[in-house]
């Protein structure tokens, strides 16, 4: 039996495993953790143990949770098309009426869908493209790509750009200020709040980022059934892609 | 059609209400309460669903009433889950009552209690339990962290 491995912040692609809250997490994670499991099984824990598996893959399968086959698939190219793809989604997903959990998922996926749109795509001095303070049409090419997917065990939300910008020291550092700044959550910016990550890791059991630089990135979450959730078990996983 | 975001105003025994609804996102412009110079009440209960920017709206106009005395009443989920992630959404202001969910485990159907603050402050406890109104079973249990509802003092 292998020993459990130990953290070591400068090295990449490590498992931590232990309980923790989700801000315990989030300081782990600035601290460059890619990939955290929260579970009173530690490293026995299935999911860990999946992960562990797909550490040294250079195109790490998609976990158990994320039903990418089951799952509708809709392209968005328009900002002000949201409010009708997310009722849209909860309505297919069988959750509309109720209000609990349709409230979760209509929060995860606008986060996710405007962090797309808004900070996706740069133009080429490295501004960025599209100003939240307009209505916003992107190109054909850039079209986000939404997925979702529901069980009895949960729901499955994913989205995709086309910017592949997205780093781990941007969801490090949103973290690390929403949990340990209570003073300075908020950024100031036109572009949005540094909220929306913070806001869609609270909410969710399963958080995993898959970056192609310079590509495209993924966002998957999973948010377990109501009987199911516990908030002491959740993931956070990390993958580079071309790195 | 989509619920549109609005504030409507009255007035309570000398006190102005404030009546947010729909969904607070960031075109929502809080411009009437920004206004106010005296106490006022800020009663949350239409709010349908809040998103980031919305969050930093919000947060903007309570700095620019910095100073008043404000209560907010009848928060819906949706708002009790930003006064616990965000503390300058409440910033200085008293929490008077709140929407606590509750699911049925049995048949999967969602109510919410108005629960008083000052009843919590008194002692008075947040069922645990109660009573499904549709399928008659004694279990609704609260949806989420009870803690989170508990916003007094």
């Amino acid at each position: 039996m292998s020993a459990a491995p130990k953290f070591d912040p400068n090295a990449n692609d490590q498992l931590i495993c232990g309980l923790f809250s989700k801000k315990e997490a989030a300081q782990l994670i600035a601290d460059g953790g890619t990939h955290i499991h929260s579970t009173t099984e530690g490293y026995r824990d299935e999911m860990a143990r999946f992960t562990n598996a797909l550490l040294n893959e250079k195109n790490p399968q998609p976990h158990p949770w994320q039903l990418l086959p089951n799952c509708r698939e809709v392209s968005l190219a328009s900002s002000g098309e949201r409010y009708k793809l997310i009722k849209r989604a909860t309505v297919d997903m069988g959750i509309f009426s109720r209000r609990g959990y349709s409230e979760k998922v209509e929060c995860v996926m606008e986060e996710l869908i405007t962090n797309g749109i808004f900070h996706a795509y740069v133009n080429a001095d490295g501004s960025n493209k599209y100003r939240r303070e307009s209505s916003v049409k992107l190109e054909d090419k850039e079209a986000l790509v939404v997925r979702y997917g529901a069980s009895q065990e949960g729901i499955f939300i994913s989205v995709e750009d086309k910017g592949g910008r997205l780093t781990l020291e941007d969801i490090g550092s949103a973290f690390y200020r929403c949990y340990y700044n209570p003073d300075n959550q908020i950024v100031d910016d036109e572009q949005g709040s540094g909220l929306g990550l913070y806001m869609v890791f609270d909410l969710v059991t399963h958080f995993r980022v898959d970056v192609f630089p310079g590509q495209r990135t993924v966002v998957s979450c999973w948010i377990a059934g109501r009987r199911i959730a516990h908030p002491s078990i959740f993931s956070f996983n990390f993958f580079k892609r071309g790195a | 059609m989509a619920a549109k975001f609005q504030i409507r105003t009255t007035e309570e025994n000398g006190t102005v209400v404030y009546y947010v609804s729909g969904p607070i996102d960031e075109e929502s412009r809080f411009s009437e309460i920004e206004q106010a110079h005296e106490r006022l009440i800020v009663d949350f209960r239409g709010v349908l669903t809040i998103n980031s920017c919305g969050v930093r709206n919000w947060v903007n106009c309570m700095k620019k009433i910095r100073g008043l005395e404000i209560s907010f009443r009848q928060c819906p989920p949706a708002i009790v889950k930003q006064l616990n992630l965000v503390p300058s959404f409440r910033a200085n202001a008293k929490v008077l009552s709140v929407y606590v969910p509750y699911l049925c485990f049995q048949c999967d159907h969602e109510s919410r209690l108005l629960v008083e603050m000052e009843d919590l402050a008194k002692g008075k406890e947040i069922p645990a339990v109660r009573k499904c109104e549709l399928c008659g079973q004694d279990e609704m249990e609260i949806d989420g962290d009870e803690s989170q509802f508990k916003m007094y003092g």
